[in-house]
């Protein structure tokens, strides 16, 4: 079942006449993990924030659960079903790891005394310490900052996880068990997952794997299937 | 639910943005400071001027033109204080008289009393024996509780530290509350100092009896009055008087309406005092056009004191008017200063807006959590501002008041003043953030967060 459409979307940052993408269909569902491939510049970030509710399409229809996108309030969407993880991270740099996914899950509507309980579990699951995070995010390696971004995007239990470029900072061994969570995010917990990326190592746990090149979306066959 | 996270989150940054909060906190320290400074003056200055205004500005007095001019009448001092014109009257009517059985202070021990029937020697021929037998607002004096407030200068023991310093005569009398009374109906009721109640070991409840002088076409007509003492006031130890009945401890105070009903028709004797208060100083003309067709002599003219209210007045209102420019131009540069320093800081932090955008946090939440960390840190340095604005309001205020010649005054400010003064602050702060938040998150958060620069 798709949780989250496109329907003929067209994308153009403000002040630039050639659209990013223009009449784009995809469907995702719940369930899958998805790759998404595209040389740098191609538009892969800019899918995802409209994914996000991060931005709003410029023509065209996104939706979720069958909703538009444009007409639902987007800071409950942001808040509760959708988890991203930037590539830029945008992490409160002034805070601690703690504090920034503590946050994330209050904003979300999460209460009582067992958050940050939980914050440390899931930190723990990205592989960072209880002493690394209660440390300041500028005080942290690029690495370690990114898997704070990725515990934060999963900390108030979206559906949907957008997640771009999540391992560009990560050796192989972390690779490979943030890719872990990913795969069993999306097959065992039936989460939607989309990732950006240009690693082969990601596109390998995708059950779909798309490519945009000029605007233009590609599905590719898969090794799995 | 997310209320409190935002001010939480906001609480948790006032001590993370330490430098930023510092520099916002200086900034609005200066300002308060300076303008409670400037606001403190501004007030005192006015205060005093609205009460010279009132007091000096306005005091009527009745000036007889000939030396020979009849005093006004008790009925004409009642009559003329009935006026639509009027703020307040004061009015007091007084004696002289002696008695055989109390002594006055500094009566002369051994002489007995000589009388003499000439009246203008009355009170100098009785050999220092003489007292003053005085009927003020009576009620009033009751009322207040004080003394030597006496007479027409009862108010001035209640008014600010410039107008007593400004009559040096009374700075050394005796302020203590007169003790319990009972009230009754004042008629033929009076009480007397404690220097006069312990020569003549005089006591509440105790009757008096006194010969009060009045003249009957230019012959003594002494005549005797009853009074009960119902009050006894501490009075201060008597200065040197020439004569007795001048010696304020030696007065005998009662109602007016008791003394100036000892004068019966075609006598004379009672001297009746009137001060007169205008509710502005426009109204004299009208005033004056009402109390001569009432009946007062054109021997009498009809003046307030312009020149000395000028004399007074002229400076403090100067340092009002000039205190009034200062808090101006401040309040001006205030606003500018805070509403660029706010939005300075809010752009500064655009990028956190960003990302709490992007973590699904409300627009009026963000705003709120900024807000609530700029309050804080303006409620702090308004605390401290009022604290150096205060200190510094005094020496401020004294250095400009010596400069035009005046007084010192003494400069503080009220709790509305100081509320006035954090409402504008914190107003100022919130709107310049308010307008700058809401600049910020009218656009989608990516837009936030890829114009962070
Ligand atoms: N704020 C912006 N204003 C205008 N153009 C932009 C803006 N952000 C991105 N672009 C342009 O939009 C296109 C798509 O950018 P996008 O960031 O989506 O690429 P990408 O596929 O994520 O690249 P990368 O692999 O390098 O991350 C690029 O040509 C880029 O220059
Ligand atoms: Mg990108």
């Amino acid at each position: 079942m798709s949780v989250l459409e496109l329907e003929n979307v067209s994308y153009a940052y403000e002040g630039s006449s050639k659209a990013v993408f223009s009449d784009v269909t995809l469907s995702f569902e719940a369930g899958k993990a998805y790759a998404i491939a595209g040389k740098s510049g191609s538009g892969k970030s800019t899918l995802l924030h409209l994914l996000g509710g991060l931005d709003v399409a410029t023509r065209g229809r996104v939706s979720y659960g069958g909703e538009s996108l444009a007409d639902m309030n987007r800071n409950r969407y942001r808040a509760r079903n959708a988890g991203i993880i930037f590539q830029g991270l945008n992490l409160l740099t002034n805070a601690s790891a703690l504090e920034n996914i503590v946050l994330s899950m209050r904003i979300s509507g999460m209460k009582g005394p067992g958050l940050k309980a939980k914050a440390l579990e899931l930190l723990a699951r990205v592989g960072i310490s209880p002493e690394k995070a209660s440390r300041k995010i500028l005080k942290l390696s690029g690495g370690e900052q990114q898997r704070i971004a990725i515990a934060r995007a999963l900390a108030h239990n979206p559906d949907l996880i957008a997640a771009d470029e999540p391992t560009g900072n990560l050796d192989k061994d972390t690779e490979y068990k943030i890719l872990k969570i990913f795969e069993d995010l999306a097959h065992k917990e039936g989460k939607c997952v989309i990732i950006a990326t240009h690693s082969k190592r990601v596109t390998a746990i995708a059950d779909e794997i798309w490519t945009v090149d000029k605007g233009v979306f590609r599905s590719v066959p898969t090794k799995r299937n | 639910m997310p209320v409190n996270c935002a001010i939480e989150n906001a609480l948790l940054n006032i001590l993370k943005n330490k430098s930023r909060n510092i520099l916002l906190g200086v900034i609005t320290f200066v300002i308060i400071t300076a303008e409670v400074a400037g606001m403190s003056i501004y007030n005192a200055s006015g205060t005093i001027v609205k009460e010279f205004k009132a007091r000096f500005g306005s005091e009527v007095a009745l000036t007889p033109l000939k030396k020979s001019a009849e005093g006004i009448t008790a009925e004409q001092a009642i009559a003329f204080s009935e006026s639509e014109c009027l703020l307040s009257t004061d009015i007091n009517s007084s004696l002289t008289c002696r008695s055989d059985t109390l002594k006055a202070i500094g009566q002369t021990e051994g002489r007995s009393p000589n009388i003499i029937q000439g009246r203008e020697n009355y009170g100098g021929d009785l050999s220092n024996a003489a007292m003053r037998l005085r009927g003020g607002q009576f009620d009033k004096i009751l009322a207040e509780g004080k003394l030597p407030a006496i007479l027409t200068d009862v108010k001035f023991w209640n008014r600010s530290l410039l107008a007593r310093a400004a009559r040096p005569a009374f700075r050394a009398g005796n302020n203590d509350p007169i003790p319990s009374f009972k009230v009754g109906q004042y008629k033929n009721e009076c009480i007397v100092s404690s220097e006069f109640a312990k020569l003549n070991q005089l006591a509440v409840g105790d009757h008096i009896s006194v010969q009060a002088g009045l003249f009957e076409s230019g012959t003594l007509v002494e005549t005797s009055i009853s009074l009960t003492i119902v009050g006894i006031y501490v009075s201060a130890p008597s200065a040197a008087y020439p004569a007795s009945y001048q010696n304020p401890n030696n007065e005998i105070i009662a109602d007016f309406n008791t003394v100036a009903s000892i004068q019966k028709e075609g006598q004379t004797g009672v001297a009746v005092n009137a001060t007169y208060c205008l509710k502005s100083p426009e109204l004299l003309a009208l005033f004056e056009e009402e109390i001569r067709s009432k009946g007062l002599s054109p021997d009498f003219s009809v003046t307030t004191d312009e020149a000395g209210y000028r004399r007074l007045v002229g400076p403090i209102e100067n340092l009002n008017s000039v205190s009034l420019a200062f808090l101006l131009m401040l309040f001006a540069l205030g606003v500018a200063v805070m509403a660029l320093v706010s939005m300075l800081a809010i752009r500064e932090r655009k990028y956190e807006i960003g990302v709490l955008r992007a973590m699904g946090m409300k627009k009026g939440q963000v705003a709120l959590g900024l807000w609530v960390e700029t309050a804080a840190v303006t409620t702090v340095c308004f605390a401290l501002g009022m604290l150096a604005g205060g200190l510094l309001s005094q020496p401020i205020s004294d250095t400009l008041l010596a400069a035009s010649g005046s007084i010192p005054v003494s400069v503080s400010i009220s709790p509305l003043t100081a509320l006035e003064i954090f409402a504008v602050a914190i107003v100022l702060a919130s709107i310049a953030g308010f307008v700058s938040v809401s600049q910020i998150t009218k656009y989608e958060p990516m837009k936030i967060l890829m114009e962070r620069n």
